[in-house]
């Protein structure tokens, strides 16, 4: 296995209207990727694809050489493909503690989540404080933790990020970018989406660009940075 | 007499209790009045009924084990068949319009009733009396040893249901799916085995509160379910719809509110009180008691 996801000439449509084009990426052990693209680029319609919410009309996902694409949902879940979901989206009136279990729900062993569930803590001490808050009192950039948290609580292989600094000030955005750089050192691979392009593609090892439903450009992050079509159209430079 | 009432009232309030949990549960889960219901309930008052008439307490001594499989029984074959309906009925409406479902649950509810009839007969019959029946004096009213029974089974059970929603795995993957079926997907939760087991749940409550309304009215007939599951809906809709603690609540305020009116005013119009109460609840407060959504007219 060289790759941990290969997807292959995904094609996936609401209805008469085609979201993704027919693309193809991988991601390799280890690696950040970064999708970045516009708003209505496609680029949370292929996470969901990927994580079984919607079904594609053609093409393959592979996770470890398995297809996953005709599995429902909770199944690539169990595979630990997680997804932390687009504007955080906990459960609102389950409390902080309870949104981090569920995270780790296929686990049975209580011990083995309350372990996890420590370890959470000791990275997001405020959701210690709160822990037995309702979630949906928390603030944005909390909730935003509490997502993160609760995607880790899976233990998941492939974590996938769906714009994690939307809704959130630049100083948190930056902590942000600073924690999934840590989860990656601690060897779990992310696909990062997002339309904050500048900072995915400085963590990011590689990067594919997205316009239309189509993959218009793909290449180290480095590279990225430095195109001149990228700083024209995603980095606001002329 | 008001002692007398309040007693009468928390009965009839049990039974409307745990019959309401099964519309609100539902309704939490799928956003959807589970018009057949109140046909769970029918079927689960009959299968007391055979199995109360057809098997003997074998030794006197046998009264609480025999009465335990009653209604163990009662509550498997009602869940059971609730899950039925939501696999033929509902199951395969689930991404229709919200009105397909409805409709489909009246069908479920108008074939039940009528298969019932066919089966067991169009009259009224009387539920076996196996329990021994005691009256005590309680600060100069009545009050029956079934009353007594029926009150007792009724908070066991939720008590239960309520430690098993708030403290358990299931419990809180029942309460995420409630609040957000996709999310709950991506945690790893299988959504159809979280709604069978409420239809599982909510079915087996209602053909326990079936037996137990049996057994305080000594009989059973295949439309029985009709006006205690307009009563149960206007318990869950009072509580506030979706809210476990309010269908509770619903539930025991509509059976005293009944008992009072079936003392004081008169018993013959007791039943008006429920629709009174359910009007002036959707016109002045949807939301219900404990409720924070407004359910969808329908």
């Amino acid at each position: 296995m060289k790759n941990l996801l290969e997807v292959e000439q995904l094609q996936v449509s609401y209805g008469k209207i085609a979201a993704l084009n027919g693309i193809s990426l991988y991601i390799e052990p280890g690696e950040i990727v970064a999708m970045i693209g516009a708003n209505g680029a496609g680029k949370t319609t292929l996470i969901n694809t990927i994580s079984g919410i919607l079904q594609p009309q053609k093409g393959s996902i592979k996770f470890k050489d398995e297809l996953i694409s005709a599995l429902p949902a909770w199944k690539i879940a169990r595979k630990r493909v997680v997804q932390i979901p687009e504007g955080r989206r906990v459960f609102p009136k389950l409390t902080v503690m309870e949104n981090m279990e569920l995270g780790a729900f296929p686990e049975k062993d209580g011990k083995m989540v309350k372990a996890g569930m420590e370890k959470m803590y000791a990275f997001f001490p405020v959701l210690k404080e709160r822990k037995n808050q309702p979630a949906g009192t928390l603030s944005g950039g909390e909730q935003q933790m509490l997502a993160i948290a609760r995607g880790l609580m899976a233990k998941p292989e492939l974590l996938m990020i769906d714009e994690p600094s939307m809704g959130l000030s630049p100083v948190l955005v930056e902590k942000v970018f600073q924690i999934i750089k840590e989860i990656n050192k601690q060897g779990i691979t992310i696909l990062l989406v997002e339309q904050n392009a500048k900072k995915s593609l400085q963590i990011a090892a590689r990067a594919y660009v997205l316009e239309t439903g189509n993959i218009v450009l793909s290449d180290t992050a480095g590279k990225l940075l430095g195109n001149e079509l990228i700083k024209k159209a995603y980095l606001g430079e002329h | 007499m008001f002692i007398e009432q309040v007693i009468n009232g928390l009965t009839l309030g049990s039974i409307y209790a745990l019959f309401a949990l099964g519309y609100t549960m539902v309704y939490g889960i799928l956003r959807m009045i589970n018009f057949a219901h109140s046909e769970i309930f029918m079927v689960g008052a009959y299968i007391g009924f055979w199995v109360l008439s057809s098997l003997p307490v074998f030794l006197p001594g046998f009264l609480p084990a025999y009465f335990l499989a009653v209604f163990i029984l009662a509550m498997l074959g009602a869940g059971l068949l609730a899950v039925v309906v939501e696999r033929i009925a509902y199951k395969p409406l689930r991404h229709a319009s919200r009105l397909a479902p409805l409709i489909s649950a009246i069908g479920v509810s108008i074939f039940l009733q009528n298969l019932i009839m066919l089966t067991a007969g169009a009259s009224s019959r009387p539920y076996p009396e196996k329990l021994p029946l005691e009256q005590f004096n309680f600060f100069g009213a009545q009050v029956s040893s079934l009353q007594i029974f029926i009150f007792g089974l009724a908070v066991l059970l939720m008590f239960i249901l309520t430690l098993f929603i708030s403290r358990t795995r299931l419990g809180k993957a029942m309460r995420a799916t409630a609040e957000n079926h996709i999310v709950a997907q991506l945690m790893g939760i299988n959504v159809n085995t979280v709604i069978s087991l409420t239809f599982i749940i909510g079915g087996g409550l209602g053909g326990i509160a079936g037996v137990l309304n049996g057994l305080y009215y000594g009989s059973v007939k295949y439309n029985m379910g009709f006006l205690p599951g307009i009563k149960a809906f206007t318990a869950a809709v009072l509580g506030g719809i979706g809210n476990l603690k309010g269908a509770m609540a619903g539930g025991f305020i509509l059976g005293i509110v009944e008992a009072f009116a079936a003392g004081y005013i008169s018993s013959e119009n007791k039943d008006i009180f429920a629709f009174v109460i359910l009007i002036l609840v959707l016109l002045f407060k949807p939301a219900g008691l404990f409720g924070e959504e407004v359910p969808e007219k329908i």
